[in-house]
């Protein structure tokens, strides 16, 4: 059987590691990538990741810019985005949203969150 | 509209969201922490420093001096063996990211707005911290584990005008850490 990808684009090994054992027993593997250019590079090379969670302040391609660029790609337009940050201004959301990001979390998150977030978005893509 | 300055008013609104958000961030992963007055801080070997730099209305720094043991006692990943120097590092730098994002969140409201900064962490054995910009607020606290200090040393740009918001304290706290918003 083959197991469903998760991809975590944050620039800390911390939460990439969190996000990663948030996953270990719900049947999904983590890819873990350290920026935004990382993650487009990871993807290339990963073809069946089911949804995307993605840091926005971030060194080289900041998490909004990765988010604009994995849109503009056919093959990862039903890709489900959820950006997971630090920053919570409207605006930013806003800007998120236009750019094609399903979701929003402001750090500190549960791991179970994640879970539930990846069920509905997932699901809801088929 | 208040007669305070701009800049006393930036000081008064940093010391308000470092003495709340500091308590706030800490608790939420597991360590209760409490004010202390503030003493001579310890910079040695087992201190830690997460720094953010921010641009924008104001521009400046987050410094976040941590005794090791409190990082390895509220690192998320709890495993059997402790945490290693490396991931001590790369947890205090996230822990100095969410605390000026937290605090950020809060002077958004008053309707200060600026770029945070990649974090980073440093060694904390013999380094001292001291103020460029002359608006510096610091705070200490105790968590029972070891102690951390929090500094912000920033600087209003001048060509800034502030809305009514700055001066206000009745704003609602926009309390949005760890809840999920579908877009």
């Amino acid at each position: 059987m083959t197991t469903k990808k998760v991809m975590v684009v944050d620039d800390s090994h911390t939460v990439q590691a969190l996000v990663s054992s948030a996953f270990a027993n719900h049947g999904f593997s983590v890819i873990c990538a350290s920026d935004g250019m990382d993650a487009i590079e990871k993807l290339s090379m990963h073809d069946d990741v089911v949804l995307i969670f993605c840091d926005v302040n971030m060194p080289r391609m900041s998490g909004l810019e990765m988010v604009s660029e994995v849109k503009r790609m056919q093959k990862y337009v039903d890709i489900p985005v959820v950006m997971l940050t630090t920053e919570g201004r409207p605006e930013l959301m806003r800007r998120a949203k236009e750019a094609g990001a399903s979701a929003w979390i402001v750090k500190p998150f549960k791991p179970e969150q994640l879970v539930a977030v990846v069920k509905k978005l997932v699901e809801r893509t088929g | 509209m208040s007669n305070t300055s701009g800049e006393e008013r930036w000081v008064e609104l940093a010391e308000r969201y470092v003495l709340r958000c500091t308590p706030e961030l800490f608790t939420a992963y597991g360590m209760a922490i409490e004010g202390k007055t503030s003493s001579r801080v310890s910079f040695d070997s087992d201190s830690l420093v997460g720094v953010a730099g921010f641009v924008g209305d104001v521009c400046g720094i987050l410094s976040l001096r941590i005794d090791a043991a409190v990082v390895a006692a509220c690192h998320p990943i709890q495993k059997d063996a402790a945490p290693n120097r490396r991931m001590l590092f790369d947890w205090t730098s996230e822990l100095a990211n969410q605390l000026v994002g937290r605090i950020k969140l809060r002077l958004g409201n008053h309707g200060i707005n600026f770029r945070v900064s990649a974090p980073i962490a440093l060694d904390g054995a013999r380094m001292r911290f001291v103020g460029a910009n002359g608006h510096t607020c610091r705070a200490s606290f105790d968590t029972g584990t070891g102690d951390l200090d929090v500094w912000v040393d920033a600087e209003l740009r001048k060509s800034v005008t502030w809305s009514e918001a700055f001066f206000r304290d009745d704003l609602s706290d926009p309390n949005v850490e760890g809840t999920v918003i579908f877009l």
